[in-house]
């Protein structure tokens, strides 16, 4: 059910053989959205297609970056924009999917995704720090998750060798072993004096919870089995003012599209993020 | 909830929570065959729907101020059908189809300088249900321009209040679809705001289909914390009859007097128990 309709003029085959980058479904504190809106505003990506799809709220508005100030443009909740040396192409999703339809929406995404010839994914989603254990909160804020299909190019993996990213990737079966409690709040409950024992782990094959990750583990395994290579990037975040958190999972983001000399620019639909300055009247004497 | 600074029909992002509910299937208790929304034509043209139908500009009035302004700018539209809701809460409803306090959603036809549908629609419509609703209706009908009449909240507009304060009916504001000819002053709807719902869903789909469409929002009054429509709300909203003539949705009329506005919000908005806040109606 979902559609993508290219602007006009625009040939879809420029998709192929690009860096797709995509914010993750109903994540903490929408840190998926917040890098996006940072990388296409630096980037100066152009607006190349919409998506129609019933499973996410509607929101229209006026150009949120001010890339032309007399411009009609008009922003939808979905849309997808590219650069110039089509290289790059981003997916901006700017509202919630209804949870009961997340794993629909995550199929047609997938399925999209797949429709096309891209380089690799790149899946950009925030992970609750709130409920994390020491170990967690002691190391870097940024792990990684690469699918079997990632794993094969040699390539990508010289990349990740040099970054030194090895040393944050997590691998699914790490998280398989945990799958019948939250490891998350293991920790915190041991913190509290409340006697906590392991109970035996039982093989349920269900997905294991990443608390704060909405639907982006989801749309991870299912390109994991679909054999689509997708690098799932997770910053561990808790709510609150997440423009920095953003800025540093987009410069991140920048080493592994081989863009590490941008020139940061915020978007204008970051004004006011937390309201306007107060009423001037309030401080007259 | 329904007080000062909650409100009503917040939908959260952060459902992330939610996720280890949902995760294993997508639940929906209801089957989807009695979800869809129908229409109901008027027998007289039932067979000629396809004339009917096909038309140069429709003109949405959303939510009861902009249902309410549409009504009275166009006194000489026929009725034709009307677009059922499943979920749609009538049962305070009068056999009076026009009755301007019954919760439905009417649609009319008028022919002033071109064939014109008007809709006009008084119950409240959930986020989740703005894209089914909207896309029935827009699947039924051909058009070339659509033009839609929906409000602001008075909290949810976002600027900078420093200097100015906040900001007070009359207010309007529009926003434009990428290959909409603007012919008023009316201003574009500031960054970072933005609109949800049945407008919304209408924008989007003229977007995406590169038809011509406009929305234009009035604001809304604040009256102790909640988002109240006022007589400036509808006089805001006769900024834009200019551009109906030129749009050529209006062959003729005049702007409306104070009068007529005092008039169109006391037999839209006041009824014999709607008695509180007198003072603030009547502005």
């Amino acid at each position: 059910m979902l559609s993508f309709i290219p602007k006009s003029g625009f040939d879809v085959s420029n998709l192929n053989n690009s860096i797709l980058i995509l914010p993750g479904l109903n994540n903490i504190a929408n840190i998926g959205q917040l890098t996006i809106d940072l990388l296409i505003t630096s980037l100066n990506l152009n607006r190349v297609g919409y998506f129609d799809s019933p499973y996410l709220l509607p929101i229209i508005g006026s150009d949120p970056y001010r890339t032309n100030k007399n411009s009609n443009f008009l922003a939808t909740n979905i849309e997808i924009y590219q650069n110039e040396d089509k290289t790059i192409s981003i997916i901006q999703i700017r509202s919630p999917v209804i949870s009961k339809n997340g794993n629909t929406m995550v199929k047609d995404l997938f399925d999209w995704i797949k429709s096309i010839k891209f380089k690799y994914v790149v899946l950009l989603s925030g992970a609750d720090a709130s409920r994390g254990n020491d170990k967690l909160l002691e190391s870097n804020r940024l792990k990684i998750m690469r699918t079997g299909a990632l794993n094969q190019d040699s390539d990508f993996s010289k990349v990740i060798e040099q970054i030194e990213w090895t040393k944050i990737e997590l691998h699914p079966e790490d998280l398989k072993e945990n799958n019948t409690y939250d490891i998350y709040t293991s920790a915190v409950n041991i913190d509290n004096g409340i006697n906590f024992s392991q109970p035996e782990t039982v093989e349920t094959g269900q997905s294991p919870l990443i608390p704060g990750c909405g639907f982006a583990y989801k749309l991870y395994e299912t390109c994991n089995e679909g054999q689509i290579p997708l690098l799932f990037m997770m910053w561990f975040t808790v709510e609150g003012d997440n423009v920095a958190d953003a800025f540093l999972l987009a410069k991140e983001v920048g080493k592994i599209i081989n863009k590490d000399d941008i020139k940061w620019m915020y978007p204008e639909s970051w004004k006011f993020l937390f309201g306007g300055l107060a009423l001037s009247s309030l401080y007259t004497s | 909830m329904d007080f000062f600074p909650l409100y009503q029909d917040i939908v959260s992002s952060r459902s992330y929570y939610e996720e280890a509910d949902y995760i294993g299937e997508d639940l929906d208790d209801i089957p989807e065959e009695f979800k869809q929304p129908y229409i109901v034509w008027s027998s007289d043209i039932q067979n000629k729907l396809q004339e009917v139908l096909d038309v140069s500009n429709i003109i949405f009035g959303l939510k009861q101020a902009g249902a309410s302004y549409v009504n009275a700018r166009f006194p000489n539209k026929k009725i034709i059908g009307t677009l059922i809701l499943p979920e749609a809460n009538l049962f305070k409803n009068c056999l009076n189809i026009e009755n301007p306090f019954n919760k439905l959603c009417n649609i009319y036809f008028v022919n002033e300088k071109k064939p014109t549908l008007i809709v006009l629609c008084n119950y409240n419509i959930s986020q989740e249900r703005a894209y089914a609703w909207s896309r029935y209706l827009l699947s039924n009908v051909k058009t070339q321009k659509i033009i839609i009449y929906d409000t602001l909240d008075a909290t949810e507009i976002k600027t900078d209040i420093s200097c100015d304060g906040l900001p007070h009916p009359p207010y309007i504001r529009k926003l434009t679809t990428s290959n909409f000819e603007s012919n008023d002053d009316i201003k574009i709807l500031e960054t970072p705001n933005f609109v949800q719902g049945c407008s919304a869903s209408i924008m989007s789909w003229c977007e995406i289909n590169n038809v011509k469409a406009v929305l234009y929002l009035s604001l809304n009054e604040n009256i102790y914390g909640k988002s109240e429509t006022t007589v400036e709300t509808i006089a805001a909203y006769d900024k834009t009859f200019n551009s109906l003539v030129k749009e050529e949705a209006l062959s003729s009329g005049s702007l409306f007097n104070s009068e007529q506005l005092k008039n169109i919000f006391k037999s839209n908005f006041v009824n014999k128990s709607n008695t509180v806040n007198k003072s603030l109606l009547y502005t």
